[in-house]
């Protein structure tokens, strides 16, 4: 019989304490020396009492235990050793009792040489259904790319099986065969045995080893798109008949690796952050935050409904897979000085021992791992600080019995000594007298209590495990600062990596007036000014901040005078004629910086005042105007769809978009919520059709207005066939939709009155231009205020086929590129871009970098086709173009030139606080200043040359796609954070040039910084390989463009001025570019640097 | 309508003719005939101008009214009676309050009304006026509970006034003037609330004003005169009150801890009506026996306040015992360190929670005395501005609570 979830919030696992434990080293129920189900359940009310609201158990299945219970042998049924399936059911109801759900393993990659599908398989006959269980082979040269990841035990992946007389694959032990997932009828069993357990409640599976599911020839044999369809099998499975359950990934990878396994929210609910762990330890030993920060950096985001499971130490070595030789090196001195403490490529060390004993050390990463985005798992016994043996076998050391109290055998068990599955600790130090929970229960001080007041403290802020994440950059980098913002909850969080005292200053200007309490011992601390924030922190200090508004600034309503949740009984008529309109203006002040397209996220909102509004006829959602007021910036004015659900409807999107709700709901009848209306099919179905009727929907105070181009007709295609909305996932500064295959529509969040360059420019190619590289426009929307200009809300465009876009396809490109050329020794001194711009790459370069060549040449053919077309002689004034004269060139020059005395007096005022390995470079940057400015005095000293057109304005690979052997442009809306004047300037289409340069850049470095973080070896050879790349692919691009321009004059004739105006904006960008990395991503700080020294050899 | 199941057999076939109300009202203190016709008298007239016409159905208990007195109404399908296994409420006993509150939940859903008022005190013409005064909120302003806001006597109520309402409104953030009141309006909104939570929840009325606030609904209160209840029970056994009374209370606030510990200040509940003056009064207390009841408990309990409370309070009251009658203080400040350490010692279960809230008493009794003393020459409007200086008191300290909550420890100031 199928149990129902014990959780009743979809997302319980991200606001979870997970504790990590093995049942046969917990309690022995029985006294025969192993822990088992009995006695777990008898310390159930200790797990509560320390705030655990999920246990994760161990392999407790019928197994040789070869591998502590990882080899399998029987995956539905107990280990006798811990009970019977009766004590497991037992145990499992009273854990969903007391509130805790429970996680066991779902062991899939291997089974034990031992389970009955291995047996069956060795004996049977090559090809029979039997042997296809396991993964067979006659030689073992097959998938050489593999690596061998016990290198302490096994020689090869690799055993010969004299009985089946082939090899058999084996990624771990070669005890433990893997499982062949090119069986469907494998899967099916793996379907079965979770089954097996979801029937029986448990609420939780963590997948083992699954980047290794599938094996391919010419492969690493690891993350395999095969892998992710099996995946996506098992989730669907488990979505389709059962509720608020989870799956945990264990994918010991890169976190740019681990994204792809939480798919599109329809694979792996949690998976660790496995490079996380050995850097807060790097940390703390150098004192220094950078290795923290930087792999936050490169932790890319995953969808709503994911989180990522953080840890200080598990049941196996501190793994240091995840970091380069260097640092494992230094990791291995810092924290194992005896071999014997290292075991495969780690170190088998429990958390106190590693931080030799130091509570403060102790409590300082502990802090971190409840204060970090994810959901924090414990390792039993570390809660109390136990230590570990080893002397002990394999990983043994740590999985020794918990010490309960100072009676024998630590109140484990009243067996016989002898007859324990392991000895428990017992040196001075860490032994079982000094260190055991009923000591410490009593002592108030204790670590187990400190460890309970953390949890309780932890669980009482959601922002902890829902929140984002932002890092603060002090000059002091020793000291680790960050904010947690959501849930309505903003928190600072500051530690002192240190064993010394440690000052800081803090940035928090946009928290002025806001006061912090710190939080453990609710203590107000001075009042934000404008001023940097000043703190201490004692050795190993940290302080956990509440960023708190002032009480004169909370609202003075009376109780009962306001409402949280929206009655939406009488439509949105009455709730936005009533008072209550007052209530969604207040809910938007937090509803909006969650928005991803909300483009002021570091501005504090005021207030916000809906202007205008209408109802979508046919649909449930209201489109509003809203005016949003900030505390250091001019009003603006944003589009905000809202639509409301209820029911079960309702539940999906508190599960799956639980960002896009702004507001509980209920009606007469029943509850909901109301939410970013772009996710409702009606509402963007309603839009549609505004466009496809010409139609009109009267605003209070205005009008929307919808209108079809001439070709939406044959667009759309068959009006029989229903066009599904459905959301696209990476908007920025706007939200789209798909209408099935045929259509996308824009919205344009931000209003703006005038026309929007996007329509304008799709409108004038498609409709004046034979250009035919965009997609086609099919409408608009606009609204029209009284008394004010129409501003564009929406555009409307044939949907193109495609292959992703440039950035993604020429990143591909990227790392077979790489791939292909890491073993290969750069051969000669790489040319320059202008080297390769003026003739053709030789064949030796064509060979190396292949494909990219070709597209890159390609896209400058486009490029120049594009302006061509921009700068046809219509007669229509708004695209006319405009000789460049000395007036234009001065007057560019003049703020280029203001732009970049700004960005350089950044860098010098920030330089202290930059990476080491930066600083050098930034100071050699600072040195050429002269000379970086001297550029834009030879862009001001032109006369002429070429031409002023309308460009696109924000020319970058993003902003094309590949399209069967081509390209189509994207996005003419220009940069957003511009205004609409300066977006529809006509400019020298040069910009658009130097844009595509410093993207084919960034798309160099970007994918060389991805290689080298999985392999950080041949960091120079690679550096050579991907100047050449970008050298050529950037000279390819501009000979192209130069080529299919040449004659035209939109650009300078003259070989030296083109060169003056094309570095002129080269310069611009690459300082853009600076001082976005100087604030948002420090660590990316060299590749603009780079760009911009290599104008100034 | 919703499934009878949940209804008694002997009301089923009733409700089921009935099949919709817009008002349901429970008298569970209704046990006399004579008492019912009053209320039908009093309320058909109140309640039809307030719902227009809508219906209302009154359930009164079946075992103490055979059948009603002659004329029932039972015709006028605007305004029924159905006979209901209700028992009567004794202030601050949840048994009785709950399943009272349960049987009117039910049969409101089962009618899909829109408001239910439960009237658990003596009935009486100012207690049945209270009927359409707690419902008008709900049925014209969508209010989600209603309680009334008593007019208050010099010495009447002081555990309301000296611990409930001052800790109700520095934890919650809501100033309701009787949290635990019995008489009630509520919504349909909270009914479901109710309905969800586990049977025999610890106080089924302060879960009721903290859970309205804790889930953001609509609250407000309706200026009425003073209470009618059956005795308060302080004259029988004090501490036995005490300890029921807060214990119920101190589990409310253990459960509620992840809601107050965000809650800063407070702010007034909407409140209608206006202000009833009450006819002054000659009361007054032995206060010689309160403060030698006081005295003794410092001699004899001091052993056991010591586990509950900080060093510094200790000598504070130590030092309060031995001081003149005439000068004999409770400051605001020390009341709430008090307070505040007793509901830390019931959560970490320092010792017994009903031997730790009995040992309250003489505390309590030191503290009404030091009330009385400062309080017996005041206007009402004097009285109320010291006890308004009490809540603040307990304001104002609230983040020694929440410090302490946070990070239990023994080491204290």
């Amino acid at each position: 019989m199928k149990k129902p979830s014990s959780a009743h919030d979809p997302l319980w696992y991200k606001d979870a304490i997970i504790y990590e434990l093995h049942v046969k080293a917990f309690f022995d129920g029985n006294n025969d020396g192993i822990g088992d189900f009995v006695g777990l359940l008898q310390k159930l009310d200790y797990l509560q009492e320390l705030g655990v609201t999920c246990i994760w158990l161990l392999p407790f299945f019928p197994s040789p235990l070869r591998d502590d219970g990882y080899d399998i042998s029987d995956y539905l049924s107990i280990h006798p050793s811990y009970g019977t399936m009766d004590d497991f059911v037992r145990f499992l109801d009273a854990a969903h009792g007391l509130g805790m759900q429970v996680m066991v393993e779902l062991v899939v990659n291997h089974t034990s040489d031992q389970h009955p599908w291995f047996q069956a398989a060795r004996s049977s006959p090559p090809g029979s259904p039997e042997r296809d269980f396991y993964v067979w082979s006659d030689t073992d040269r097959k998938y050489e790319g593999a690596r061998i990841i016990f290198t302490d035990t096994e020689k090869s992946n690799w055993t010969w099986d004299p009985e089946a007389k082939a090899y058999y694959w084996h990624r771990f032990f070669s005890h433990q065969p893997d499982l062949n997932y090119d069986n469907p009828t494998v899967v099916e069993e793996v379907i079965r045995t979770m089954r097996f357990w979801l029937d029986l409640g448990v609420d939780g599976l963590r997948l083992d080893a699954i980047p290794y599911l599938v094996e391919r020839d010419g492969t690493n044999c690891e993350n395999l798109p095969e892998t992710h369809v099996a995946l996506r099998q098992i989730r669907a499975a488990m979505d389709r008949d059962y509720e608020n359950r989870m799956i945990l990934a264990e994918a010991n990878q890169w976190p740019t690796d681990v994204r792809p396994y939480f798919g599109e929210g329809d694979e792996c609910h949690m998976a660790f952050h496995f490079p996380l762990m050995p850097r807060i330890y790097m940390a703390l030993r150098l004192e220094d935050r950078l290795p923290i920060v930087e792999i936050m950096g490169q932790t890319p985001p995953i969808p709503e409904s994911c989180q990522w499971g953080i840890f200080l130490r598990n049941h196996d070595e501190l793994t240091l897979e995840m970091v380069n030789e260097e640092e494992r090196d230094y990791m291995y001195l810092a924290y194992s000085a005896d071999p014997r403490m290292r075991i495969n490529i780690g170190i088998r060390r429990r958390l106190a021992p590693l931080m030799d004993n130091n509570a403060r050390r102790i409590e300082l990463l502990n802090s971190l791992l409840f204060s970090f985005p994810g959901t924090p798992i414990l390792y039993y016994g570390d809660e109390i600080g136990m230590g570990d043996n080893i002397y002990l076998g394999d990983r043994n050391g740590v999985r020794t019995p918990m010490q309960w109290s100072a009676d024998r055998n630590a109140g484990f068990s009243r067996v016989t000594p002898a007859k324990l599955f392991s000895p428990v600790i017992m040196d001075a130090v860490y032994g079982y007298e000094a260190v055991n929970v009923e000591a410490q229960q009593g002592e108030a001080s204790s670590p187990l209590n400190w460890m309970r007041n953390m949890i309780a403290l932890r669980k009482l802020f959601r922002v902890f495990g829902r929140g984002t994440i932002e890092f603060l950059s002090p000059s002091n980098r020793k000291v680790l600062a960050y904010l947690r913002r959501g849930e309505g909850e903003l928190i600072l969080c500051v530690a002192n990596l240190s064993r010394f005292a440690q000052p800081v200053e803090l940035d928090l200007q946009a928290f002025q007036g806001m006061r912090p309490v710190e939080m453990l011992g609710y203590v107000e601390f001075p009042l934000i000014r404008e001023q940097p924030y000043p703190l201490t922190l004692g050795a190993y200090g940290f302080l956990w901040f509440e960023l708190q508004r002032r009480e004169s600034e909370m609202p003075p309503e009376e109780v009962g005078s306001e409402r949280d949740t929206l009655d939406l009984s009488d439509g949105w008529k009455s709730v936005l004629q009533g008072p209550y309109a007052g209530m969604i203006e207040r809910e938007l002040v937090a509803f909006l910086p969650r928005q991803r397209w909300f483009g002021r996220k570091a501005r504090r909102i005021v207030t916000t005042a809906i202007t205008d509004w209408a109802e979508l006829p046919g649909s449930d959602a209201v489109l509003l105007i809203v005016e949003v007021r900030f505390q250091d910036l001019d009003p603006e004015s944003y589009v905000v769809l809202l639509a409301s659900s209820y029911g079960e409807a309702a539940g999906a999107i508190r599960s799956s978009s639980v960002g896009a709700i702004l507001c509980p709901a209920v009606t007469a009848k029943e509850s909901g919520a109301v939410h970013d209306g772009m996710i409702d099919r009606a509402a963007c179905a309603q839009l549609l059709q505004l466009i496809v009727e010409n139609g009109q929907i009267p605003t209070r105070r205005g009008v929307l207005r919808g209108a079809a181009s001439a070709s939406l007709e044959e667009l759309r295609g068959d009006p029989s066939v229903a066009l599904i909305p459905a959301r696209m996932s990476g908007e920025q500064s706007n939200s789209s939709v798909l209408f099935g295959d045929r259509l996308i529509l824009k919205v344009f969040r931000k209003v703006e009155q005038g026309p929007n360059p996007d329509c304008e420019i799709g409108r004038f190619l498609t409709n004046e231009t034979t250009f035919g590289r965009i997609p086609p426009f099919a409408g608009v929307i606009e609204y029209e205020a009284e008394g004010a200009a129409p501003a564009t809300v929406a555009l409307l465009q044939g949907l193109v086929e495609n292959e992703g876009d440039g950035w993604k396809w020429f990143q591909e490109e990227l790392a077979r590129y790489f791939e292909h050329h890491a073993p290969v020794v750069f051969p000669f001194a790489a040319p320059t871009v202008l080297d390769f711009a003026a003739q053709p790459p030789g064949q030796f370069v064509r060979d190396q970098v292949g494909f990219s060549l070709d597209f890159a040449a390609l896209l400058g053919r486009r490029t120049a086709e594009m302006h061509l077309a921009l700068a046809a002689s219509t007669g229509h004034p708004d695209f006319s173009p405009e000789p460049m004269a000395g007036l234009d060139f001065g007057e560019l020059a003049g703020n280029l030139r203001v732009l970049a005395v700004g960005v350089l007096d950044r860098l010098k005022e920030n330089l202290a606080r930059l990476p080491d390995d930066f600083v050098e470079q930034g100071g050699l940057l600072l040195s050429r200043r002269r000379q970086l400015l001297g550029a834009f005095q030879a862009l001001g000293d032109l006369q002429s040359g070429g031409l002023k057109i309308r460009i696109h304005g924000d020319f970058h690979l993003g902003q094309v796609l590949v399209t069967k052997g081509d390209f189509v442009i994207l996005d003419f809306e220009g940069e957003p954070a511009r205004s609409l004047t300066e977006r529809r300037m006509k400019q020298s289409p040069l910009k658009d040039v130097a844009g595509m340069l410093r993207s084919f850049s960034y798309a160099a470095q970007s994918a060389l910084i991805a290689y080298q973080t999985r392999h950080p070896d041949n960091e120079e050879r690679l550096v050579r390989w991907a100047r050449l790349w970008e050298h050529s692919t950037t000279g390819e691009f501009l000979r192209a463009y130069r080529a299919a321009s040449a004659g035209a004059l939109i650009v300078p004739s003259d070989a030296k001025a083109f060169k003056v105006v094309l570095d002129a904006f080269l310069l611009d960008k690459a300082l853009y570019e600076l001082q976005y990395e100087l604030d948002h991503r420090p660590t990316w700080i060299r590749i603009p640097a780079r760009g911009i020294l290599s104008l100034f050899p | 309508m919703a499934a009878l199941d949940s209804i008694p057999h002997s009301a089923r076939e009733q409700l089921s003719q009935i099949e919709i109300a817009d008002l349901v009202v429970a008298l569970p203190s209704c046990s006399h005939a004579d008492t019912l016709a009053t209320a039908i008298a009093t309320l058909r007239p109140a309640l039809g101008e307030l719902l227009s016409g809508g219906r209302v159905v009154v359930l009164y208990p079946d075992r103490a009214i055979a059948s009603p007195s002659a004329d029932p109404p039972l015709e006028d399908p605007s305004f029924q009676l159905v006979p209901y296994p209700l028992l009567p409420i004794e202030p601050y006993d949840d048994k009785s309050l709950d399943q009272g509150l349960r049987s009117l939940l039910r049969v409101g859903q089962v009618l899909s009304a829109r408001a239910f008022v439960l009237i658990g005190s003596e009935l009486g013409p100012t207690t049945l006026s209270e009927v359409p005064a707690l419902a008008e909120p709900i049925v014209n302003n969508a209010y989600d509970l209603v309680l009334p806001y008593y007019a208050r006597r010099q010495f009447a109520g002081l555990m309301n006034s000296g611990i409930i309402y001052p800790l109700s409104r520095a934890l919650y953030g809501a100033r309701v003037r009787n949290p635990m009141a019995i008489n009630m309006a509520i919504s349909p909104r909270l009914a479901d609330l109710y309905l969800q939570s586990a049977v025999g929840s610890p106080t089924v009325t302060g879960w009721m004003t903290t859970r309205a606030v804790n889930a953001g609904l609509q609250m407000c209160q309706v200026y009425r005169p003073e209470a009618i209840a059956p005795g308060t029970g302080e004259s029988t056994d004090l501490s036995a009150t005490l300890a029921h009374v807060l214990g119920a209370y101190f589990l409310e606030i253990e459960r509620n801890a992840n809601y107050w510990q965000k809650v800063r200040g407070s702010q007034p509940v909407r409140t209608f009506g206006h202000p009833v003056a009450l006819p002054s009064e000659n009361a007054s207390v032995d206060l010689h026996t309160l403060v030698g009841n006081y005295q003794r408990g410092c001699k004899d309990l001091s052993d056991i306040w010591a586990v509950v409370l900080s060093p510094a309070p200790m000598v504070e009251l130590r030092k309060i015992a031995r001081l003149p009658f005439e000068s004999f203080r409770i400051s605001d400040e020390l009341w709430a360190h008090i307070l505040y350490d007793f509901i830390l010692g019931h959560r970490q279960r320092l010792i017994s929670r009903d031997h730790l809230l009995r040992a309250l008493t003489p505390i309590y009794l030191g503290w009404v005395a030091s009330y009385a003393l400062q309080s017996q020459n005041l206007s009402l409007d004097a009285i109320e501005s010291r006890l308004e200086q009490t809540c603040l008191a307990l304001e104002s300290l609230k983040p020694y609570l929440v410090s302490r909550w946070r990070w239990p420890d023994r080491f204290n100031p």
